[in-house]
């Protein structure tokens, strides 16, 4: 198991960083998706 | 499944390890249950981004919204990079078992010992257990000069200094081999300076009737001076976004066409603006033109859908200099707190009547060391991954050379080349590379596009247009003669 440990905790440390960018990533496309339905709504508001 | 679990896992195969004389055969079940559990955390992780990326793209879809497209090269990254990381792991599992391997066959001058960690005492071979007191083993490797027993991880001897030898494992052979295949690709492609746009006239405005000084405060050279921005068209190559209902032009015209048409024909356009050092979201596009010259019709500070009536009329009525300072320089409370609020400019969107370039660029962005990366930093994330992924590198090789074929298009009709930052900086582009970075000069400023060179002269125009219109892409005919005419005139 000893010997394991090592490349067990990288791997570990790159997917956990790479589930916090997965994350930071996808909450972006959600947000720019909102931001545009918001200028869509206000846009009808301005008309 | 977290390292505790792992743990437990393994350690419940280590007893039966100890149980089972002939070992190898559990070690080998312990590695392919590690093995399977990476497997299923990377392909989790790639299913979840693939399952999320089509739920943005239903929504986006059903709402007629768009998806940035940078978001999403991003995104496609991180699961590659998964897949590596799973890679990396299995084979450094595998070396691990390798170098044990060789360590008993050919490091003849290394002694190695299984030392119990509680009691001292001297185990066989392949027990991880003291049989004696059940705490862990720990293997030492004595030092063939002064005798010391030193831990595996020392690659010089405690006491004396004699250095341990140790064999090359066969990966380090391969990664050398593949980093130099990639140096030896990365030769610079220089960019040659490119301008073959129209010398700027000189508008004396003194004598200028009201009128007259109205339609110079409405050119775009006047709006970028007063209010320090950029004024840019992205060229979209979004399969729907792309020459939609909203376009003159089939959309079975090139990327070459729609440059083409930008150049030649100088059409009324929808334009968006940028202001240095101030983050904005664009039409989706990795490339698009700076405009150095034209005239503003209506401006809306958000997306207003504007459609052609033909190629030198698009949109509304044309908005007062008040409302067009509003929406180009974003001067306004309303604005500053949407900033504030998103950390970003949105989209907004005007008319450019007889559009006039001034260059062309397409995205990259700094890293920390300073160094600029065609599109966005996703590239250096390919860039790595590909001195040891065959994978990455053909991804790498491909957004690099589209990169450099979209420049040659625009360097080929001589537009000088820009790069722009997330942050809305733009720098001159002096060179491309293999690897995915990009060599910058100086920084350019909205003032020097507006007081330098724009639009291609008349000839090149013309010779530019005669090409375009025997490609018979417009959508009918009456579009058709209008460009005719206007490649006649010139």
């Amino acid at each position: 198991m000893d010997k394991y440990q090592p490349a067990w905790k990288k791997f570990q440390t790159k997917m956990d960083i790479l589930r916090k960018k997965q994350k930071e990533i996808l909450e972006r496309i959600f947000d720019k998706l909102d931001q545009q339905k918001l200028e869509a709504i206000r846009k009808k508001f301005q008309k | 499944m977290n390292n505790e679990k792992l743990q437990s896992a393994v350690e419940l195969r280590e007893g039966q390890v100890e149980k089972d004389a002939s070992s190898e055969k559990s070690a080998e079940v312990i590695e392919a249950e590690i093995l399977q559990t990476s497997e299923k955390e990377a392909g989790d992780f790639i299913n979840i981004g693939e399952a999320e990326m089509l739920r943005a793209e239903q929504i986006a879809s059903a709402e007629g919204l768009e998806i940035d497209g940078s978001d999403k090269i991003e995104l496609q990254a991180l699961s590659r990079e998964a897949e590596m990381a799973r890679r990396e792991f299995a084979d450094e599992i595998g070396n691990s078992k390798n170098a044990k391997q060789e360590n008993k066959s050919t490091q003849e001058n290394i002694k190695i010992k299984n030392i119990c960690s509680g009691c001292g005492r001297e185990g066989r071979e392949g027990h991880n257990f003291c049989e004696e007191c059940g705490k862990k083993m720990e293997s030492l490797k004595t030092c063939s000069g002064c005798g010391k027993e030193n831990k595996m991880g020392n690659n010089f001897c405690e006491d004396c200094g004699n250095k341990f030898e140790k064999n090359e494992s066969r990966d380090w052979g391969t990664k050398d081999a593949d980093k130099q295949s990639i140096e030896a690709q990365s030769e610079i492609n220089i960019i040659k300076p490119s301008n073959l746009l129209k010398e700027r006239k000189i508008i004396n405005i003194e004598g200028l009737s009201e009128k007259e000084l109205e339609d110079q405060k409405r050119t775009v050279e006047d709006t970028i001076l007063r209010n320090n921005a950029f004024v840019v068209h992205v060229i979209t190559e979004h399969e729907k976004a792309r020459h939609n209902d909203n376009s003159n032009v089939s959309s079975e015209t090139t990327y070459e066409d729609d440059i083409d048409i930008f150049l030649s024909l100088e059409p009324a356009i929808s334009a968006s603006s940028v202001t240095p050092g101030k983050k904005a979201t664009l039409w989706p596009g990795a490339s698009g033109f700076l405009l150095g010259g034209g005239y503003i019709g209506e401006a809306s500070t958000s997306d207003s859908g504007t459609r052609p009536h033909g190629i030198k009329s698009r949109g509304g009525e044309n908005s007062s200099i008040e409302k067009i300072d509003k929406v180009v320089g974003r001067n306004d409370r309303s604005s500053e707190q949407d900033y504030e609020r998103f950390g970003y400019n949105m989209y907004n969107e005007f008319v450019v009547n007889d559009s006039e370039v001034a260059g062309f660029f397409q995205h990259a962005e700094q890293d920390e060391d300073g160094r600029f990366w065609a599109l966005a930093l996703s590239l250096k994330d390919l860039s790595i991954g590909a001195e040891r992924d065959k994978f990455y590198k053909e991804a790498l090789n491909k957004n690099v050379s589209n990169y450099k074929k979209r420049f040659a298009v625009a360097s080929e009709r001589g537009i000088p080349l820009y790069i722009m930052t997330p942050n809305r900086l733009v720098y001159e582009c002096l060179a491309v590379n293999d690897d995915g970075t990009v060599e910058v000069g100086k920084q350019l400023t909205p003032e020097e596009v507006a007081k330098g060179r724009a639009g291609l002269p008349a000839d090149k125009r013309k010779e530019i247009g005669e090409r375009l219109l025997n490609r018979k892409i417009f959508r009918d005919e009456k579009i058709q003669k209008e460009a005719e005419e206007i490649i006649e005139n010139l």
